[in-house]
């Protein structure tokens, strides 16, 4: 295969005329033409790219305002391939991405949340892809001795992952998503828990500190009898009933026996 | 009659591209559609809606799996876990037919989610049927290769694209994929003759036909897929009835998305316009 060739076309259609060293070797790319012939896939890849970033991150670029956002993801798309055959997966490079840009874009300082943001948007779409969960065996479960539960470690949804900002971009996130809905004004810091609501809604929930310790522990593989040195002084009773409610809510997915149980 | 390759035996008359804003009211109203053809890397999530549209519509109508991610022309290593999400999808779906493009998307890890064209040489040839090879081996059938539009070609090509094609589904047992509209907007942007291409085509091998829409953007056709098929296209697709009454056709329509009662009335179109070709011809 010609490698060469390949580079200096994806180089070409990808980065910019200066770039362009393999029309020489084309045929219909000399001539008055051949600018717009390179372009018709330099249009092509950038309007795919920018509308899969502004499909992801819906939030961020009503922030910004759709000029702005188009012409910011322009260039950041120059920079940032994708780097997997599966145009879901392109995006992960935007929230850092954004953060360096309000480095250098001194009016982006308007929007010190927006990394934040983009991070809270990407965790969302990967929600969207994350894979079904199987439902969990509790009438097993609630066949297992005291000890044997408490040897458990529980098992979190797929979709399911936590947050933190100084920024409470859940609010903000809320008022873009469902401009109608009254939201509260809470301020930042906050721990947010992003997880599937219903078979394919995604939510959005932030939680008190002692919930966060406690679902932190459970995703870092804690037994249940561990999860009471996480849950700041939580009762027994009240984590019990903490982690009912979470499987209901289908955060807590199933379980896996401890060697107990084995 | 000529067999067909693979599964399009079990494919009828006329399909339709599943597009996503489409897909609650087919749900809702089951229109009598043929088939459906799912853009393959759109439904790769382990999970989801996505996931559940594709086995949804899997579940009522005959499906095929078209996908641009493969890069048979590419010289990166083929994606083997890409492979592997192909083969589910098909599995799950129990897909028809599974189709790919004669180009390459990615070199060098870097994803371009766009159809390179590649040189027509014998080394290439060589090169993109063990790559096809090998991705029929991991997914456990045959594939279609359709040809794609190219807004320029290589000075290095020593054969004719349908040339290539023949010896690619020849050294391979792949078949063809006939995307009538990439002939069109080809011929009109480097001045060949579309019926001479027709000629040329190695029918025996082709199991599915594609029609679209282009659009013109300054002395170019591009091949959009933004638009209702252009009636010279449909000429065009009248001529290869003469060759494949009995393939399989589908319409193709991505961007600027009418609602779905527009593109059934393309569907409708087609049918009906098969079904006049097939009189003539008798």
């Amino acid at each position: 295969m010609d490698e060469p060739l390949h580079a200096a076309l994806v180089a070409t259609v990808c980065r910019g005329p200066d770039t362009d060293r393999s029309g020489s070797r084309m045929r219909a790319v000399r001539g008055p033409d051949a600018a717009a012939r390179i372009d018709v896939y330099r249009d092509s890849i950038r309007s795919l790219h920018i509308g899969t970033l502004g499909r992801a991150f819906p939030v961020c670029r009503g922030v910004l305002g759709e000029d702005y956002w188009g012409q910011l993801i322009a260039t950041l798309v120059r920079c940032h391939g994708s780097d997997s055959g599966d145009l879901n997966r392109y995006g992960d490079f935007l929230p850092d991405a954004l953060g360096s840009a309000q480095v250098i874009r001194p009016e982006l300082a308007e929007f010190p949340y927006l990394q934040c943001l983009a991070h809270l948007e990407w965790r969302i779409h990967l929600a969207k892809l994350a894979q079904d969960d199987d439902a969990g065996n509790w009438r097993r479960f609630a066949t297992l001795s005291p000890a044997a539960q408490g040897a458990c470690s529980l098992r979190t949804s797929h979709a399911l992952s936590i947050l933190r900002s100084v920024y409470p971009i859940d609010v903000i996130w809320s008022r873009h998503t469902h401009p109608g809905l009254p939201a509260d004004n809470l301020p930042g810091p906050v721990c947010l828990c992003i997880h599937r609501e219903g078979r394919f809604g995604i939510g959005v929930s932030r939680l008190a500190s002692r919930e966060s310790g406690i679902i932190e522990a459970i995703m870092a593989g804690a037994t249940v009898t561990q999860l009471e040195r996480h849950s700041q002084g939580m009762s027994a009773g009240d984590i019990t009933n903490t982690v009912i409610e979470w499987i209901g809510q289908g955060w807590i997915t199933g379980y896996e026996s401890g060697a107990d149980d084995a | 009659m000529i067999a067909r390759p693979g599964g399009a035996a079990v494919l009828a008359e006329v399909g339709a591209g599943l597009r996503g804003p489409h897909v609650p009211r087919i749900l809702d109203e089951k229109p009598a559609v043929s088939w459906f053809e799912l853009l393959t890397d759109n439904h790769l999530a382990e999970g989801g809606a996505l996931r559940f549209q594709a086995e949804a519509i899997a579940e009522r109508y005959p499906v095929t799996l078209h996908g641009v991610g493969m890069s048979l022309g590419g010289a990166d290593a083929l994606d083997t876990d890409y492979l592997r999400k192909v083969k589910g999808l098909a599995d799950r779906t129990g897909a028809a037919l599974v189709s790919e493009h004669l180009a390459f998307t990615c070199h060098a890890g870097w994803h371009v989610h766009e159809l390179l064209p590649i040189p027509w040489t014998e080394e290439c040839l060589r090169h993109v049927s063990e790559r096809v090879r090998v991705a029929q081996d991991r997914l456990g059938r045959q594939i279609l290769i359709e040809n794609i539009s190219a807004y320029f070609e290589f000075e290095s090509s020593s054969l004719s694209e349908t040339q290539f094609l023949e010896a690619l589904c020849e050294e391979t047992g792949c078949g063809m994929l006939l995307d009538v509209n990439n002939i069109f907007v080809n011929a009109a942007n480097h001045g060949f003759d579309a019926l001479d291409y027709l000629r040329h085509v190695p029918w025996r091998h082709v199991g599915e036909i594609h029609l679209a829409g282009h659009s013109r953007k300054g002395d170019l056709l591009v091949d959009t897929h933004a638009g209702p098929v252009s009636q010279e296209v449909l000429e065009l697709y009248l001529q290869t009835q003469v060759y494949a009454a009995d393939v399989p056709v589908l319409i193709e329509w991505d961007n600027d998305l009418p609602e779905w009662p527009v593109l059934l009335r393309e569907v409708r179109q087609i049918e009906a316009l098969r079904v006049s070709a097939a009189r003539k011809i008798a």
